[in-house]
């Protein structure tokens, strides 16, 4: 999990290109805390995708989903050993 | 032209809810320098395009070369759910083959980006990032290739994502959505040519709906702009953004690439809403009911004001989708709450016939006529279209669906669609000047296939307009329809309300 959330944060700063480091992306509250949108969640959500060959379905876009570091590293570990 | 790129034969550039009325007035003053050299070199014309004069009609008739009649997409939403619901339609909905289809059983590769009802995306040569009326990721194929795009540094965010939401610095957004779509197309032109390139730009569109008022002080509710908004140039100011991306797309083709600039329908001032549902439940064919206790199965959330709701149970007539200047009988056996018996239809159609067409502004009727669909809406999808299309002759009325308060309001919108959209066509092969009459919007791609040496099945309503320098009988001879890949329209898409793409709409002043 822990190695997951530290990809997600890189993600986060690439995609959005934030000016911040990795590190100090917190582990919730990440729309308010970075200004996630429906247009930017889509394309860090793409990036997410892409960087763990993993496909992320409509039902499943949700702001809890982006939100929370932890939400979002479990579905992404979820759909990582599902299409193992 | 960059010389490192392979350029499309074709390169159709859409420019939604575009016009003549606003190109022609500042080409003169030297803001539109590409759209200008294009009108010098090009034919063009004003362009016939839907009624109603909306998106989704608008560009299914353009890439099928169909009336409405022959492909069924009559507006976002289906016109004639039976439960009275918010099913939105989608490229399966389109009920015959399309230009995609023909070229592709010719060898064509595509590259189709952000056309309007084309979501979602289909297996063709070349790739697409369609037009998803839901939130969603997957708008793209090849499945890649959104990721390719974002890594790259030019994500193409979809037109949902990007709509106006009611906050007024949506203006510097549109500017800067034209400009990183347009980045996108020259990354996808560059990386991954096809033989023919569709992209729409919709910002013309969404920026003349909400900003009107501040550039017109003709408008009834002209206001002016806040000091420094740039709101007053707000139309300048989008139609030079996309002069600009339109000038960067030519930089990518050369001379003998045919260009097509086209739009789905026009933008003018808009005054008024009229509340059709009010009208209907004055003359007793429509019935409410207090919205704290309707009772009846689900409906589409345009059913439900805050005080009244429609009770299709007593209701005889309605408007099915607004923004569709429809009307359906509530037919027993066809809707779920349907109570009009098919030997009363004539009747109750006359009837609502009789107020449509009573309603006036200032001493004159709002609509022209009110006509039956079989009449306006001939082809093999007529059953999908509402019993009645409402034909405006006051293009800044708006019909509108709204159950409480009164009849007449300001429209929501300060600028509406029009009927008529605009069109040129440059191609070494195409006779430039400005045709005095308009052309049909079915007839733009007939015309472009012409160009290029393409065929289209004898099926489809367009014919070329006649600006193709020896313009052979048909290049090729007509494709079979199984050729061209017919298609029976079925739905595919979702069967419930999605609130989130309602929401948008909403805010748009669609809902």
């Amino acid at each position: 999990m822990a190695d997951t959330k530290t990809r997600l944060r890189q993600i986060l700063v690439d995609s959005l290109e934030l000016d911040r480091a990795a590190d100090d992306i917190p582990d919730t509250n990440l729309v308010q805390e970075l200004g996630l949108d429906s247009i930017n969640t889509l394309e860090y959500l793409i990036w997410v995708e892409s960087e763990f060959g993993i496909q992320i379905a409509d039902e499943d876009l949700s702001v809890d989903l982006i939100d929370d570091l932890n939400n979002l590293a479990s579905y992404v570990e979820a759909q990582v050993a599902e299409s193992v | 032209m960059a010389t490192s790129i392979i350029p499309p034969k074709a390169l159709v550039i859409g420019l939604d809810g575009a016009s003549f009325d606003i190109v022609d007035r500042l080409v003169p003053t030297g803001r539109l320098p590409n759209l200008a050299a294009l009108l010098g070199s090009g034919a063009s014309a004003r362009v016939n395009c839907t009624w109603p004069a909306h998106t989704a009609p608008g560009w299914s008739s353009f890439v099928s070369g169909r009336r409405p009649g022959g492909h069924g997409i009559y507006q976002f939403f289906d016109t004639q759910d039976r439960d009275y619901g918010a099913h939105l339609t989608q490229a399966s909905d389109l009920g015959c083959s399309s230009a995609w289809d023909w070229l592709t059983a010719q060898g064509w590769s595509l590259g189709l980006v952000n056309v309007p009802m084309s979501h979602p995306p289909r297996e063709l040569p070349g790739y697409q990032i369609t037009w998803p009326l839901q939130q969603t990721i997957r708008y793209c194929r090849p499945a890649g290739l959104l990721a390719e795009l974002a890594k790259n540094g030019v994500h193409f965010q979809s037109d949902l994502a990007t709509m106006f939401r009611g906050d007024m610095s949506y203006l510097d957004e549109a500017v800067a959505s034209v400009e990183a779509r347009v980045r996108s197309l020259e990354y996808l032109m560059t990386n991954h040519p096809t033989d023919l390139v569709m992209a729409v730009l919709t910002e013309a569109d969404r920026v003349c709906h909400h900003y009107w008022h501040f550039c017109d002080p003709e408008h009834p509710r002209y206001e002016a702009a806040p000091s420094g908004s740039g709101w007053d140039e707000a139309v300048e100011r989008i139609y030079t953004a996309l002069d600009d991306g339109v000038g960067r797309l030519l930089e990518m083709v050369g001379d003998e690439t045919s260009v097509v600039v086209a739009s789905d329908h026009g933008l003018g001032v808009g005054r008024y809403g009229v509340a059709v549902h009010r009208l209907l439940a004055e003359a007793g064919l429509l019935a409410t009911v207090p919205t704290g206790q309707r009772q009846d199965g689900q409906q589409a959330s345009w059913f439900t004001g805050e005080e009244q709701s429609v009770d299709f149970g007593r209701t005889r007539v309605y408007m099915p989708v607004p923004g569709s200047y429809g009307l359906n009988v509530n037919l027993a056996g066809r809707q779920r709450d349907g109570i009009v018996t098919e030997r009363d239809r004539a009747a109750v159609l006359a009837a609502a016939t009789d107020v449509l067409a009573d309603v006036r502004l200032d001493g004159e009727p709002v609509f022209s006529s009110v006509v039956p669909r079989d009449v306006v809406y001939p082809g093999a999808h007529v059953t999908r279209a509402p019993d009645l299309l409402l034909v405006p002759r006051d293009e800044s009325v708006l019909p509108v669906s709204d159950l409480d308060g009164p009849v007449w309001r300001p429209s929501w919108q300060t600028g509406l669609h029009r009927y008529q959209g605009m069109w040129i066509h440059r191609s070494p092969r195409v006779k430039p000047g400005r045709l005095a009459e308009p052309v049909r919007i079915v007839d733009l791609l007939p015309t472009l296939l012409t160009d290029l040496g393409a065929s289209w099945p004898d099926t489809i309503d367009g014919q070329p307009v006649p600006v193709v320098r020896e313009q052979p009988a048909r290049p090729l001879g007509p494709l079979a329809e199984d050729q061209a890949g017919a298609r029976d329209g079925h739905h595919e898409g979702p069967t419930e309300e999605d609130e989130y793409t309602s929401q948008r709409l909403r805010e748009m002043g669609y809902l």
